[in-house]
């Protein structure tokens, strides 16, 4: 009867833990896949699957952080999986170069014009950033969106003194993606 | 000290107290690796001004997140019922889950307050236009007689963005404002027109032709694609008794309106759009051509435009510089103010060929846009180009 309740108390106690930890991360693992996806719609998807993975692991015991470095792998991985196993990579990008906006981060304040600017650069940087190996891209996104060293080392498994030349690399290989339009040969001659 | 390696150079920008700040003293006294700290330095702040723009317009509000909570709870649940389905795939939990239903209800309703909402936000903008007493003479006609000849940037940082689409949604979501969603969607799904001459009709004006040779090199010579947006009016209701719950349930418990305001109908005339769109060399969008014509505003019903606009301006959690911004605004008669978000585009006055025009650009420099008024349209040149292509653009469009 006792065990009976314990497991009973210990099924309850994750499921709070479950949800706070939900209510704790949501918001920036939707802000992770939207800025890789830009889409509400499948950042939306993509976070969910995420917790579904997370509810009933074993992680969920460890320290939050660790929780939210696991977290941010599984929602990274998916997102990634989205635009390279569903072969609708060209359409998305078509989609989102179109003069509307098709998901709910319109602002509605902006004119057709000035929709099309923004739909245009949001495009160009995902596509720049989609020609990034994984783990530059990983880790320029991560960094630009305010995580320390020590977050994007946990999120991608490595020592926190590498996280310096994967930015280095990833920001260069960016840069030479993002203005492919303007080339400026030999600028990173001075980058070893 | 020997010269630190690339990775200590880098997190030497992000750690100015730290220890790989080392790095970067010694970066000062070696040419080498001060040039190379320099290039890392361009290369972080393009990327971090790049990813910038890449970021959801604002984060997920608590409510946003606890309907997230109830949709993973209703997913699970779904799950739970399809055992078969969950035993078959145990090693790849990605492959067990059902998609979820699109458009579900939140997204719809999503949709739905954010076409009001933009509706909405014009009706703000435009009725800041009738703050003088020659407006507010014009405001007692069905329709304000605006024919905009300029532009006033509006400019809104992204705190008074959000309270500002805080407000709106809420007078959505409160029914003080309802209206038919596919009415009020923004300004209407963009259709693909077959030509010119096919845009124009269904424009009702006549679409420029694009000069070639006035064309940066890199973008193709004829249109990608010419897209319309027709003109279309869009009529909001406005509910009095629902507009004083909401100004007493936020700090107004004395407030007053005239019950000849019930029933009100704001009609808002959005006028047609034709963009050409032009591919660079990834065959993506790279530059558009865009005109289009006025807008409308005025109401049916007991309430004038003037004193809808000031129950709408007077609402509580409206950004009071934004406000001010509106309300200050001179020649209503010609003025068409623009909402510009401080945060993600840089403008500055310019001319078209004499024409006072707006010169904007992405925090990166590489994107530009050209917006003026003439004959009766606003005309606009925006895309993958450098401020003096996209005029030279601009001074072909006769």
């Amino acid at each position: 009867m006792r065990a009976v309740r314990d497991e009973t108390t210990t099924r309850a106690g994750a499921g709070e833990r479950f949800v706070a930890v939900f209510r704790e991360r949501y918001g920036e693992l939707y802000g992770l896949g939207y800025r890789l996806l830009g889409d509400h719609g499948e950042a939306e998807d993509v976070v969910q699957e995420t917790f579904l993975r997370l509810d009933g692991h074993a992680v969920l015991d460890r320290p939050g952080e660790e929780v939210a470095a696991w977290l941010r792998r599984v929602c990274l991985n998916t997102a990634y999986n989205r635009l390279r196993g569903q072969r609708r990579a060209s359409a998305r990008l078509d989609r989102a170069g179109r003069a509307e906006r098709v998901d709910d981060e319109a602002d509605p304040a902006a004119t057709p014009l000035l929709e099309v600017l923004r739909a245009e650069q949001q495009r160009a940087v995902r596509q720049a950033l989609a020609s990034l190996p994984e783990r530059q891209r990983a880790a320029l996104l991560l960094r630009h969106a305010g995580y320390s060293y020590a977050e994007i080392a946990a999120t991608l498994d490595l020592a926190v003194g590498s996280v310096g030349v994967l930015l280095a690399r990833g920001e260069r290989a960016f840069r030479d993606a993002y203005l492919d339009d303007d080339p400026d040969p030999g600028a990173n001659d001075a980058l070893p | 000290m020997p010269c630190p390696d690339l990775g200590a150079l880098r997190a030497s920008l992000d750690a100015p107290d730290g220890a790989p700040a080392a790095a970067r003293d010694h970066a000062r006294g070696c040419p080498s690796c001060s040039d190379t700290l320099a290039e890392l330095q361009r290369n972080a702040e393009l990327a971090a001004l790049a990813v910038a723009l890449t970021a959801p317009s604002a984060p997920r509000a608590p409510a946003q997140v606890e309907a997230a909570l109830t949709r993973f709870e209703q997913r699970r649940a779904r799950l739970d019922e399809t055992p078969v389905a969950t035993a078959a795939a145990p090693a790849t939990p990605a492959a067990t889950v059902t998609p979820l239903p699109r458009p579900g209800r939140l997204a719809r309703m999503g949709a739905r307050t954010r076409g009001i909402a933009a509706a909405l936000i014009a009706a703000v903008v435009l009725t800041g236009l009738v703050a003088t007493p020659a407006g507010r003479a014009a405001a007692s006609s069905f329709l304000a007689q605006f024919r905009s000849q300029r532009f006033q940037v509006l400019s809104l940082d992204p705190s008074q963005t959000s309270q500002v689409g805080d407000v709106l949604a809420e007078l959505v979501d409160t029914g003080v404002f309802t209206g038919d969603a596919h009415q009020a969607s923004g300004f209407g799904e963009p259709q693909v027109a077959a030509d010119r001459a096919e845009a124009a009709r269904r424009a009702g004006f006549p679409v420029p032709v694009v000069d070639p040779a006035a064309l940066p090199r890199g973008i193709e010579r004829t249109p990608q694609r010419i897209l319309v947006s027709p003109a279309r009016e869009v009529r909001l209701t406005f509910d009095r008794d629902r507009a004083l719950d909401y100004l007493r349930a936020h700090g107004r418990p004395d407030a007053q309106l005239p019950e000849r305001y019930d029933g009100t109908q704001l009609v808002v005339q959005v006028p047609a759009v034709v963009a050409q769109q032009f591919a660079g060399r990834d065959g993506g969008p790279a530059l558009l051509v865009g005109k289009a014509g006025v807008l409308g505003l005025g109401t049916e019903g007991g309430a004038s435009l003037e004193e809808l606009r000031e129950v709408v301006l007077d609402l509580p959690g409206l950004p009071a510089e934004t406000v001010a911004q509106l309300r200050s605004i001179g020649d209503w008669r010609n003025t068409l103010p623009l909402p510009v978000p401080t945060d993600e585009v840089r403008w500055s006055p310019t001319t078209i060929e004499g024409t006072e025009a707006i010169d904007f650009a992405d925090p990166t420099g590489r994107l530009h846009a050209l917006l003026w008024q003439r004959n009766d349209h606003i005309w606009g040149v925006a895309g993958v180009v450098s401020s003096g292509e996209a005029r030279d653009v601009a001074n072909s469009l006769n």
